[in-house]
């Protein structure tokens, strides 16, 4: 993939369908007030953000209780539902997974939760070395948590150790395979309900506005989370289908999509454009949609708001491959998802014009 | 100025010659800073050009006679190799020519398994990758998921039309610098402790050969290094004057030229250098993230490119030769605008080059990259993250510098880099 530089120039806008929007769009919409983008941040906050990261904290501990009740007896039945939690657990990350910015992003706990992807099997390799020094009895506490890489302290790691059959073999020969397992899980829990207690605190910078304060305006705490709108689309596009997917049905290589271990490559991108629709038009009072229409730009709010529910749709319609592998019919149809998200795209880069946002610099500018 | 008030025009409409000349000063201004932009980029791959010469130089020297002598020479000819190489890097985001060239002489990371012998913890096998372990040097077919290559004959088309990103694979670096590194240094066995690869020179030895098919090692770094000139040349003739890379950026207009500039500053900096070539390696505190990885280089490469950087916004560049290039530059503009933006994003391109020095001053301690990012060293954590701190910051002044030259509609699309969902603004 290489970087594109593009002007929104009406070339542009006409390649991407969506000229007609911002002509329909009066040239001098009012600007929305200070009070509107306040509205908007705090329906964002209390609406999706922090009742989406409750849920995480609740499925967080759920799973440690699951994986704990597994070591245990270390039966079938405790395995299997351990497993299924995991699936659970994973969903409610993927609900949250775009947010970057606020207590998410304290301490590396974005990458401590997930690191992916692991293009250098970086999980696959720490995750070996440190099952190697089972004989000196480690202590996974604290400390050793501070100390070890993003790779082996989030759900990646517990995905690699309940579902891959290679690693999990050493379940009963390695007396540091359940404490690792179970310290992983209980590290995310923590990790999870820090991310709570400190939003509760973090809304404090949402009432005060000034040159020293996080925010100086409503308006550029809203920037921070019209990004996590827009960003994620390209990057669900790129990273989860289109390096996955390959350019043919001979190049799909499945291993290289989010969670494969797990079979939860498609629930994931169902559960994020879910998130990400809610986060656009599914909050009341003053969501993205509303204050588009605010702005004149009723017709591209439909139409965003039309794209997302067709991609909802078409996503239903998608199975798992089956043994890493897909069937022509069914790349086609995923091929076709990745090119709506590409509109999608494009129609949210071009909201930020009547809204009159600057997004900035984009963390997957660069190569 | 961010309106156009209705006295104005209409005065721009009543003194139509005043105004024309105004407008066509502005205008002379930003096209003298292209023209310059492109000077230097002219400059700098003709030094890096002429650094790869140099390199050959010492490669053809040094199989004529392998010594640990004639390794250590090649080996500083590679290292000054970069520092022109890494000076061109803000022009690689922006310029379309420049970036889907790029890969084919710094491309990084790599699954060096892929071209020779590695250490048994290297393994044998990756997710993403089948010819994670292929070694062409010790194999004169590659038979692999039912694809068969004939790597007979190691050449530099069978290095750039085939073996480079194989299967589709990007890690599947065959050519360029860090190939060649990789081939003059080999793997870094120390971890996160000091020292970098100690490839022996009997390598290359056609009479005491150690770990195997020399001849065809020795073929490799031929066919690497020539390859290396072929794809700088190019390169270097794009941006001579009336160059395919100056067309395509005169074509953009000068506004487009201009946030051209910009892109590739602001892009080298956050997602590039900051977020993949340098946050990753702290969170993962592996080695394996670190640029250059088998000579420790590593903060030279980052030190450069924040001169890249600063280079194109201040318009000077200091020629390998020490003659020192200086013009119209994108700072003097953004000062016309605004005093304080440029103040300010001057002393941001400062201060991340007093940080990057920070880096490199305790390279020479034996404290390389490798060694700061390690697990639980608390200092040299810091040192990296104070890297990170800098180079986050200077792209919100590139982002003011783009809104003072209101440039701001002009919008950048990115690419698999950093990749979601992990943020470089974190902790």
């Amino acid at each position: 993939m290489k970087t594109i530089f593009k002007m929104v120039n009406k070339q542009l806008l006409i390649a991407s369908g969506c000229l007609v929007y911002l002509v329909a769009s009066p040239v001098n919409a009012s600007q929305l007030s200070e009070q509107r983008w306040q509205e908007f941040n705090l329906a964002a906050v209390q609406q999706h953000i922090i009742p989406n990261y409750q849920t995480l904290v609740e499925q967080s501990n759920l799973l440690v209780t699951s994986v704990s009740a597994f070591c245990e007896d270390r039966s079938e039945q405790r395995l299997n539902a351990a497993k299924s939690q995991f699936k659970q657990t994973q969903q409610a990350w993927q609900n949250i997974q775009h947010i970057q910015f606020g207590p998410v992003t304290m301490l590396m706990r974005n990458f401590s939760l997930q690191y992916w992807p692991d293009k250098k099997n970086l999980g696959g390799r720490q995750l070996n070395a440190l099952l190697k020094q089972a004989g000196d009895a480690p202590q996974y506490d604290n400390e050793f948590f501070n100390r070890a890489s993003v790779a082996v302290k989030g759900y990646p790691a517990i995905e690699r150790l309940l579902f891959e059959a290679k690693l999990f073999a050493q379940l009963d020969s390695n007396p540091s395979y359940c404490p690792l397992l179970t310290a992983i899980t209980e590290h995310i829990a923590s990790n999870t309900q820090s991310i709570v207690t400190e939003w509760h605190a973090e809304l404090a910078n949402y009432h005060h506005y000034a040159e020293d304060a996080l925010y100086q305006s409503p308006r550029e705490a809203a920037t921070e989370i019209l990004k996590t709108l827009v960003e994620p689309i390209e990057a669900i596009s790129d990273g989860k289908i289109a390096a996955p997917l390959g350019k043919t049905l001979a190049k799909m290589r499945w291993r290289k999509s989010e969670s494969w271990r797990s079979k939860q490559s498609i629930e994931n991108i169902r559960t994020n454009l879910k998130s990400l629709q809610h986060l656009f038009s599914g909050v009341s009072g003053a969501s993205t949609k509303q204050l588009l229409i605010e702005s004149g730009a009723g017709e591209l709010a439909a139409e965003i708001d039309r794209q997302f529910s067709q991609i909802n749709a078409a996503l239903q319609q998608i199975a798992a491959p089956v043994a890493m592998q897909y069937q022509q019919r069914q790349f086609a149809q995923l091929s076709s998802v990745q090119q709506q998200l590409k509109q999608l795209s494009d129609n949210l880069l071009a909201s930020m014009q009547p809204l009159q946002i600057k997004l900035g610099f984009n963390r997957r500018d660069g190569d | 100025m961010k309106s156009f008030p209705a006295l104005a025009l209409s005065a721009a409409i009543g003194f139509a010659s005043l105004s024309t000349g105004a407008f066509a000063a502005q205008e002379t201004a930003a096209a003298s800073v292209l023209k310059h932009y492109g000077d230097i980029a002219q400059a700098t791959f003709e030094d890096s050009l002429s650094a790869a010469k140099n390199l050959q130089t010492s490669i053809n020297a040094f199989l004529a006679t392998p010594t640990e002598a004639t390794l250590a020479a090649a080996k500083k000819s590679w290292i000054a190799a970069r520092v022109p190489y890494q000076q061109t890097e803000a022009y690689r985001f922006g310029n379309a020519i420049v970036d889907e060239w790029e890969g084919k002489v710094n491309a990084w990371p790599l699954d060096e398994g892929l071209i020779d012998y590695v250490d048994t913890n290297y393994g044998t096998q990756s997710d993403e990758n089948p010819y994670y372990a292929a070694n062409v040097i010790a194999n004169k077919t590659l038979n692999i998921g039912g694809v068969k290559v004939d790597a007979s004959k190691i050449t530099p088309a069978l290095l750039g039309e085939t073996l480079q990103e194989i299967d589709e694979v990007e890690s599947n670096v065959a050519t360029g610098y860090h190939a060649i590194e990789f081939l003059l240094w080999g793997q870094d066995l120390n971890g996160t402790e000091k020292g970098a690869g100690k490839r022996a020179a009997t390598d290359y030895s056609l009479t005491d050969c150690t770990n195997g098919n020399c001849d065809r090692r020795r073929d490799y770094l031929s066919a690497a290094t020539s390859l290396l000139i072929t794809d700088l040349a190019e390169m270097t003739a794009n941006w001579q004057p009336n160059g395919a890379a100056r067309k395509e950026l005169a074509e953009k207009g000068d506004k487009g030229g201009l946030a051209t500039i910009l892109t590739g500053m602001g892009s080298l900096s956050y997602g590039e250098l900051a977020g993949e070539r340098i946050k990753l390696g702290l969170i993962v505190h592996d080695p394996e993230e670190e640029h250059d990885c088998f000579s420790d280089n590593t903060h030279f490469s980052h030190f450069y490119d924040a001169m890249s950087i600063k280079n194109v916004y201040t318009g000077e560049y200091r020629r390998v030769d020490g003659t020192l290039l200086k013009g119209p530059s994108l700072s003097a503009l953004v000062a016309g605008k605004s005093a304080d933006v440029d103040a300010k994003l001057n002393a941001q391109l400062m201060a991340t080059q007093g940080f990057m020095q920070v880096m490199v001053d305790e390279a020479a301690k034996g404290n390389t990259f490798d060694v700061l990012i390690g697990s639980g060293n608390k200092l040299g954590n810091a040192i990296v993250q104070d890297v990170v701190d800098a180079l986050t910051v200077q792209t919100k002044g590139i982002e003011a510098a783009i809104n003072a030259l209101e440039l701001d509609k002009i919008e950048l699309e990115g690419s698999d880099s950093l990749d979601n969902p992990a943020s470089i603004t974190a902790g």
